[in-house]
């Protein structure tokens, strides 16, 4: 979940992404439409407004953005493309992200418009993309990847092979913790423990010590007497002052890294900056399939008309939730969660058609639903297996009683 | 204007409001729904006797710049169901006094505050509240307060006042806060001044207790809460300045309006649940009733406040009824009103649980050392009338 928050936003520590072969406003004959202009706060990102002004939280004037989204290398961030594909250097799926747009010249890169146009010497800009802050929480590493309590850091962890958790600590651009930020993060992660429910704490019981790798990418940890599928709990202290944050994974199998399949194809055209004609990272992706083609990306479903359909998909999304749940897969339980709320909101015309007993048992009950379902949204984030159980619990009682107050299978 | 007018929502929308099922971590929302045209109408609806400039608030919401900086602290307290305050589970409708928001308003609150706060068109000047009134119609009695003035240097204050009675049994007692954004609650009680003398007795019966924002609930004819000669109306008056007033003296002048009951309406009584004393984080103690009654309304004493509370009605031939399940906030204490009457016959059980442990989802709002710091008695109260 985003929220206002303050960000330590110095321009120097944008990540400044340069699209090898940028997709200008113009390319082969074809305009692409520009992303609208917005304002935003340079400190607080997430104010977002359509005119100047100040910024609600800190009040400095607000700047210029073209907000889009583009699709990135989940590992080499800076490169990103107008289309799904495969990274060029490592080959693995692009995956979505937010980014800011200007435009740029390849020979003079300190240039940065925010509308496309001519470079000093007659070429035309080129489009850079800066990543946004909670732009990317796509995992990076096959594994599971939640957002600290902290709305800044984030956590990715793996069980890379039989006997071993790895936990990535990123910042709030999804970038690796730096070699001696990681080093101060106190971690490990837990196998056993006990939850005692009349002080609402747990003790470990079985635990093992986080602790940074070689190059210090990652921390990782030898766990014992673990078999798939495995729980596992990281519990973590980013900072020595910072709070013990608890992460849930749940592994059905030894986790993988994201396919390679062309990186020895795209190994040379590794770059970071615009790119010449002859090793054109642009090429690889250009020629990567279309998932949509390949139907990663479903058509969309409407909301149906009919009450029976309604219910019908109501019971289908809160299936969907608790097998999500199951597979501890909680980052995921936002999609059919909103669904759910959707489908809640529609079936509140609906209530006319119920008798007054029936009426008065539904609207609270389709209130509920849609609470919780937020509610499951915000936990699903944080990764607290405790939280997003709770949340589900509630949220599946509403779901039954929305059920049976409309005459459905609870 | 819409705010978000941003490049992706079309995106975004695909896939948070129109079935994309993809599964990406990240929830790029972009709330369709607008301040101007969305939240200002549920806002001004259901917030703003409170939420405005001089409500008793801290904030008012009713325009898009005063909104904005608390949309965080909006999402949060919507999602924890702390606002409106007197929510409970089950059905609110068999209650006069709940209204809580609808699926859509929680939706299109929650989107809103979650999802970018655009403001739709530029904002106007604030909505004009209008002043506090009797929601119950003229009383039968007003009785101007004596004027309060809280000084600069303090924040919170509680003033005592006694009214006269005429002996006239009451069906409702209003307050109409002279100063808004002050008065933060109010009880009324009554105080025979015979029974003042009965010791171990507690001399004072209450009759009404305000909230802002919380519209009194009038009895039906033919019931009231009977006045003993001689009895005096006791009103405290709880102030409290939010931080718009810091450092300033402030005053207020009050009213209070009394409603009369007929002289034969028969006597609304209190039937109480108690348990003596307990430190345990959870507790259940019952009350029997000894009469053929209907129960009219219901209440719990702050003792409860925080606990997840559950009432049940087990009659004598076995069947139960759940009268309530909520959970009090201290600030927020307040009577609930059946929406009609609820029939006990004579041995019906009243059966409360308690309980202090919170959950994830609601965790408790202070420490229980904060909140029992020792054997307390906690107390649950019914309004009866005697059935015909």
């Amino acid at each position: 979940m985003r929220r206002i928050q303050t960000l330590g936003l110095g321009a120097g520590a944008l990540l400044v992404l340069i699209l090898a072969g940028g997709v200008s406003a113009q390319r082969g004959g074809q305009v692409r439409q520009l992303p609208p202009v917005s304002m935003t706060c340079p400190m607080h990102p997430d104010v977002i407004e359509s005119r100047p002004g100040n910024c609600p939280v800190c009040r400095m004037s607000l700047v210029p953005v073209r907000l889009d989204t583009s699709w990135i290398c989940p590992i080499h961030t800076h490169t990103t493309s107008d289309k799904a594909g495969s990274c060029p250097i490592c080959g693995r799926p692009l995956v979505e992200a937010r980014v800011a747009v200007t435009y740029t010249c390849s020979a003079q890169p300190g240039i940065d418009r925010l509308d496309p146009g001519t470079c000093p010497d007659g070429s035309p800009t080129v489009a850079r993309r800066t990543l946004r802050p909670h732009g990317n929480h796509n995992p990076q590493h096959g594994g599971q990847f939640f957002m600290a309590a902290d709305n800044w850091h984030h956590v990715e962890g793996t069980y890379p092979r039989a006997g071993v958790f790895r936990l990535y600590v990123y910042d709030d651009y999804a970038r690796p913790l730096s070699a001696a930020n990681l080093r101060k993060v106190a971690a490990r992660v837990v196998t056993e423990e006990r939850y005692d429910a009349k002080t609402r704490t747990t003790t470990d019981i079985k635990s093992f010590p986080l602790r940074p790798s070689r190059d210090a990418a990652y921390l990782e940890a030898r766990v014992t007497g673990a078999a798939l599928p495995s729980e596992m709990t990281a519990k973590i202290k980013i900072k020595p002052e910072s709070p013990e944050y608890r992460f849930d994974f749940t592994f059905a199998a030894v986790t993988r890294e994201p396919p390679r399949a062309t990186v020895a194809a795209a190994r040379s055209t590794s770059t970071n900056r615009p790119s010449s004609a002859g090793a054109n990272p642009a090429a690889a992706l250009t020629a990567s399939p279309d998932p949509a083609a390949q139907g990663a990306l479903p058509a969309a479903t409407p909301i149906p008309e009919t009450m029976p359909e309604i219910l019908a998909h109501l019971n289908a999304r809160n299936v969907e939730i608790r097998n999500l749940i199951r597979d501890g897969n909680f980052a995921a339980v936002w999609v059919p969660a909103f669904q759910a709320k959707d489908l809640a909101v529609a079936l509140e015309p609906h209530i006319g058609h119920l008798s007054p007993a029936a009426r008065e048992a539904a609207e609270p009950a389709l209130q509920r639903l849609v609470r919780f379902a937020w509610l499951l949204d915000a936990f699903g984030d944080l990764g607290n297996r405790q939280q997003v159980e709770d949340a589900y619990a509630a949220f599946a009682r509403a779901a039954s009683d929305v059920a049976k107050a409309f005459g459905g299978t609870p | 204007m819409r705010t978000r007018v941003l490049g992706f929502a079309a995106l975004l929308a695909a896939a948070v409001l129109t079935w994309s099922v993809r599964t990406d971590a990240h929830k790029p929302i972009t709330s369709p729904f607008t301040f101007s045209d969305d939240v200002l109408p549920i806002v001004k609806e259901r917030c703003a006797e409170c939420h405005s400039p001089g409500g008793v608030a801290p904030m008012s919401l009713l325009t898009h710049a005063d909104t904005v900086p608390w949309a965080e602290s909006i999402r949060v307290e919507l999602m924890a169901g702390h606002m409106p305050p007197w929510r409970v589970e089950g059905a609110p409708g068999r209650f006069r006094n709940l209204a809580p928001f609808t699926a859509r308003e929680m939706n299109v609150l929650m989107t809103w505050a979650s999802g970018g706060t655009p403001p739709g068109k530029p904002d106007s000047e604030p909505v004009a509240v209008s002043k506090p009134q009797w929601t119950l119609g003229s009383p039968d009695m007003a009785v101007p307060l004596r004027a309060v003035t809280i000084g600069g240097d303090v924040q919170t204050q509680t003033e005592e006042f006694r009214v006269p009675l005429t002996g006239r049994p009451l069906r409702a007692v209003d307050l109409l806060p002279g100063n808004a954004s002050i008065v933060r609650r109010a009880t009324m009680s009554i105080r025979a001044i015979a029974d003042a003398r009965a010791a171990g007795i507690n001399p004072e019966r209450l009759v009404a207790l305000w909230l802002p924002g919380d519209h009194p609930v009038a009895l039906d004819p033919g019931t009231g809460f009977q006045v003993p000669a001689g009895a005096e109306l006791i009103v405290r008056v709880d102030y409290r300045k939010t931080w718009q007033f810091e450092r300033q003296a402030v005053a207020d002048q009050s009213t209070i309006g009394l409603y009369f009951a007929d002289a034969a309406a028969t006597e609304v009584q209190v039937l109480r649940a108690t348990n003596p004393g307990t430190s345990e984080s959870s507790a259940a103690f019952a009350t029997t009733v000894g009469e053929d009654v209907r129960a009219v309304a219901l209440y719990a004493d702050p003792e409860l406040s925080g606990a997840d509370v559950r009432v049940v009605a087990v009659r004598p031939d076995g069947a139960s009824e759940e009268l309530i399940a909520f959970r009090p906030q201290a600030e927020w204490i307040r009577r609930y009103f059946f929406r009609e009457p609820i029939t006990l016959p004579r041995g019906t059980r009243i059966q409360v649980t308690a309980s202090f442990d919170g959950d994830s989802l609601l965790p408790p709002a202070a420490p229980r050392s904060e909140l029992q710091p020792g054997p307390r008695s906690l107390s649950l109260a019914l309004n009866v009338v005697r059935a015909h």
